[in-house]
């Protein structure tokens, strides 16, 4: 708790950043399923032919899972506020339908014959008879909505859309339970806020007669209920024409020249951030930050489609993952390195940048202890204890052919047992003994805190993955000037350095753009001043 | 006038309404009755084309109302139908007020016309104005109803069922309130019930439907007495006449030719035709016709010489009735001068039929019988 406090106080601009585009977005999404939803809901409302397979499609969209329509939209709409506003608004669209429909469908047929036999036109039966009755069941469709969107809104940060949820699942990344509940405790705050607010929205546009029963209805109640209802919808119109100018403000907002993004996870994150510094520093461009994109295909088709410009991503990564290669046992860093740099560039018009120098591949690690009972230190040393150690690894690495399959095969190694951990887990498993082989990643901050021997890959089994940065041919066309700067991080990352910027993320709950940023600084890249230009 | 020809309305294969024609006159309530599915609602909602005619055409004022503006055309008429007709999210005042508004006119000439219009309902505008449909009565929510119906002051009401919901002394009184509003604003109103009661109560005149025909169109009067149609008969039932006694006449129960003598007859000869007629009394007719006095045999019998003219003896007649007088104003007369028989007269003073207790009693003990007798068969065959 006390660190959540801490997080709070020292990021709270970065939280209410968040917040307020958390917001931003949530209310979009709702005003526009508003927009579509109402008329939609109108035009079917007496068609009760084109009424079900409107709302059977709203509800088909409606049972398919969020990360699911997220994985369908972004090969078609890339990244970024759109495609999450998109989702959200398909997702608010069935509860605002379904309830226009409804609402309209239940009036008394009566009144509006009445209407009709009044003379009043199609268009005045709609605003004076049919909506006003029915607005109250339309307000609980938007409630529903808003309270949905606010919640989904979380899972936009997957995409860069920013949010909330952006510290939800950067927290969930690097184990930082405080950066986790900064971002969800002020999501639930809001979507409660939402509940509450549109349910004295739905009050207000009820009309009294239908809200109160007629005892209930005397003078003095009356004018009560007026005035309560003239202050809430007064409140909510500001509300309202704040975001309004919020979003306007964020639209004729300047342009950045570049955007520099990355793939979820630690290492992913801090460098980045210190790319962005870096150009931020020595050139005049303005840069836009998108990190933590989800993985490894939301990032590159980001840069793919020009969304982003540049972003730090591994060989071994690109080379099986986006060239579609076949792991290939043995290949040295400089082979990788020539067939990254082809690939992208043929297929995809993608230059690539130097190595930073570290390594993030996988290792395998054990403790202290057993490194010195079994005289441990390289892959090959396992095979005098074939069918004794128990290994934990994720389910993936479980079952790639360039996981323990293929390491069995090469090694000729045999476990007792093989136990699936996720993320930090295994390096809890390890500690308490339930396990005495972890796979792990090269760089990671938590080898060092656990203090694990890792034992050297001696047959080049695992392919290497070296970070570095890949930008489009285009931006790199027009700013040249990127190359250069960013050259002064060649090779000059290694392994240990990495672990230990990793280390103070996960470890030590410091933020990770701060963490390079440090870096840059320690090592004389930047000055303090040219950072705060 | 509102002028239907040939009109027909079919949903697909289902006819509702069949070649219907008839006139409704201004100034007149014209009843459409009949049985569920008969087509008299349709009827009514062709008029404010809420329902439109498949063939044949509706004249109002001799034009047709296809070619007129459907919105104009419903405002230029009322329209009341049962209480949930009014919106349940406004005030009484903005019911009544809400096709002035949204014809802009100003504020102060609606605002005296609702004063106008609440105080023609006979309601308290100080009182009701700033309330809800849901606070108010049944017979309330009518009145109101009403009210809007002459907000723009049309010459034509339609009125759909508008009581049927309401109790029977709520709906009894407005109806007394509808015919005497009727009579004061001169407006013409089609009136939808199925409540034969309310048409003979209300109607100038009452149009019978049945299966999209119109089987009788014609003044209440005529229907109870002269029914069209075996359905007729039967819908209007039997014995409903005698619900509506006033419509029974003088000239419906009288003896059509009483026996009768002229003032210069011997007296001898009178009492010879009562003999021969089997009657204790004659009535005095002058060769005109005129009908100048009664003489009973009681009169006869007292007088000294019955060689002389009967006019010497005959009494001038105190009470007479006219053809039209009802059989209640005749039961009435029979109680309030201990009568027995009132000679029936036209403007001329000419005889036309006599009353006698025998002819009331027969008369009114038919309506009675008739059902005793039916009552008895069925015990005996039980």
């Amino acid at each position: 708790m006390s660190g959540l406090l801490n997080y709070l106080s020292q990021q709270h601009e970065y939280v209410g950043e968040l917040l307020l585009s958390h917001i931003r977005l949530s209310i979009l999404s709702v005003a526009m399923a508003i927009v579509i939803g109402i008329p939609v809901g109108i035009l079917i409302a007496d068609k009760v032919k084109a009424q079900k397979p409107v709302l059977g499609l709203a509800n088909v969209v409606q049972a398919i899972p969020s990360l699911a329509i997220l994985g369908f939209l972004v090969p078609y709409m890339g990244i970024g506020s759109n495609t999450a506003v998109f989702m959200v608004v398909l997702y608010s669209l069935l509860p605002i339908l379904k309830n226009t429909c409804a609402g309209l469908a239940n009036i008394n047929s009566d009144v509006i014959e009445a209407a009709k036999g009044i003379g009043m036109t199609r268009r005045q039966v709609l605003f004076k008879v049919k909506l006003p009755l029915a607005l109250p069941v339309i307000m609980a469709g938007i409630r529903i909505s808003s309270v949905t969107a606010v919640g989904l809104m979380t899972i936009a940060a997957y995409i860069g859309a920013g949010g909330l949820g952006t510290l939800v699942i950067s927290g969930i990344q690097t184990d930082n339970s405080s950066m986790i509940l900064a971002g969800a405790i002020p999501a639930c705050i809001l979507a409660l806020l939402m509940d509450f607010v549109m349910a004295r929205v739905e009050r207000a546009v009820t009309p009294i007669s239908l809200r109160l029963s007629a005892s209930q209805l005397t003078p003095e109640r009356e004018q009560h209920e007026r005035r309560e209802r003239k202050v809430t919808l007064a409140t909510v119109s500001a509300l309202l024409c704040a975001a309004v100018v919020m979003m306007a403000a964020q639209y004729f907002a300047e342009k950045p020249d570049l955007c520099i993004g990355s793939k979820e996870g630690c290492e992913s994150v801090i460098i980045g951030n210190m790319m962005a510094d870096l150009i931020e520093a020595k050139t005049d461009l303005k840069v836009e930050r998108k990190m933590s994109l989800g993985g490894t295909m939301i990032a590159f088709d980001a840069l793919d489609q020009g969304e982003i410009d540049l972003y730090p991503e591994y060989t071994g990564t690109v080379y099986t993952a986006v060239l579609g290669q076949e792991a290939n046992p043995g290949m040295t860093k400089e082979e990788t390195y020539e067939a990254v740099s082809k690939g992208l560039k043929e297929e995809y018009g993608i230059d690539t940048l130097n190595n930073f120098g570290f390594n993030n591949t996988y290792v395998l690690a054990v403790s202290r202890e057993t490194a010195e009972k079994y005289n441990l230190k390289t892959v090959s040393d396992l095979i005098n204890v074939n069918g004794q150690l128990r290994l934990g690894c994720s389910p993936e690495f479980a079952v790639r052919e360039d996981g323990l399959p293929g390491i069995e095969k090469v090694y000729g190694l045999k476990f007792k047992s093989v136990h699936n951990f996720s993320g930090t887990l295994m390096y809890t498993a390890i500690t308490s003994g339930e396990v005495d082989v972890i796979t792990a990643f090269s760089t990671d901050g938590l080898l060092q805190k656990y203090d694990l021997v890792l034992l050297e890959d001696d047959r080049n089994f695992f392919p290497p993955y070296f970070m570095l940065p890949i930008v489009n041919e285009k931006t790199l066309e027009k700013y040249p000037e990127i190359a250069e700067v960013l050259s002064c991080l060649d090779d000059f990352i290694d392994d240990e350095t990495m672990q230990s910027m990793n280390y103070r993320v996960v470890e030590l709950g410091e933020d990770r753009a701060e963490v390079g940023r440090q870096f840059l600084l320690d090592n004389g890249l930047v000055t303090e001043e040219e950072l705060a230009k | 006038m509102i002028e239907f020809r040939n009109v027909s309305k079919a949903y697909k294969n289902n006819d509702v309404l069949r070649n219907i024609n008839f006139t409704i006159y201004d100034g007149e309530i014209v009843v459409l009755i009949g049985p569920s599915g008969c087509g008299k609602t349709t009827t009514l909602k062709m008029i404010n084309r809420l329902i439109e005619p498949t063939e044949g055409e509706i004249l109002i004022n001799g034009e047709n109302i296809m070619e007129k503006d459907p919105i104009a055309l419903r405002r230029s008429m009322g329209y009341v139908i049962q209480q949930t007709g009014l919106f349940p999210h406004m005030t009484v005042r903005q019911n009544i007020e809400i096709i002035p508004r949204l014809e802009k006119r100003s504020s102060s000439e609606i605002w005296q016309n609702t004063q106008k219009l609440m105080k023609m309902v006979d309601l308290d505008p100080e009182k009701f104005l700033d309330r809800y449909p849901i606070q108010l009565s049944g017979g309330q929510l009518q009145r109101i109803g009403v009210a809007r119906a002459f907000a723009t002051n049309p010459d034509i009401i339609l009125m759909d069922e508008p009581f049927s919901a309401l109790d029977p002394i709520t709906r009894s009184g407005l109806q007394d309130a509808l015919v005497s509003l009727q009579t004061r604003m001169k407006k013409t109103i089609v009136f939808v019930t199925h409540d034969m009661d309310e048409a003979v109560k209300i109607a100038d005149r009452i149009c019978i439907m049945y299966q999209g025909d119109i089987l009788q169109y014609d003044k209440p009067e005529e229907i109870l007495k002269n029914p069209a149609h075996g359905f007729v008969s039967e819908f209007v039932g039997k014995n409903r006449i005698w619900s509506n006694p006033e419509f029974i006449r003088a000239d419906d129960i009288m003896i059509t030719a009483p026996a009768t003598t002229e003032p210069d007859i011997p007296m001898f000869k009178c009492m010879e035709k009562m003999r021969l007629q089997k009657v204790n009394s004659l009535m005095v007719v002058d060769p005109m016709g005129r009908l100048v006095g009664i003489v009973r045999a009681a009169h006869i019998l007292k007088a000294a010489d019955r060689e002389s003219p009967v006019e010497q003896v005959m009494v001038k007649p105190k009470h007479t009735a006219r053809p039209e007088t009802s059989v209640v104003e005749l039961l009435q007369m029979v109680r309030k001068y201990d009568i027995a028989s009132i000679p029936v007269v036209d403007r001329e003073d000419i005889l036309r039929g006599l009353v006698t207790n025998t002819s009331l009693v027969t008369a009114l003990s038919n309506q009675f019988l008739s059902e005793e007798m039916m009552g008895q068969l069925e015990e005996v065959e039980a």
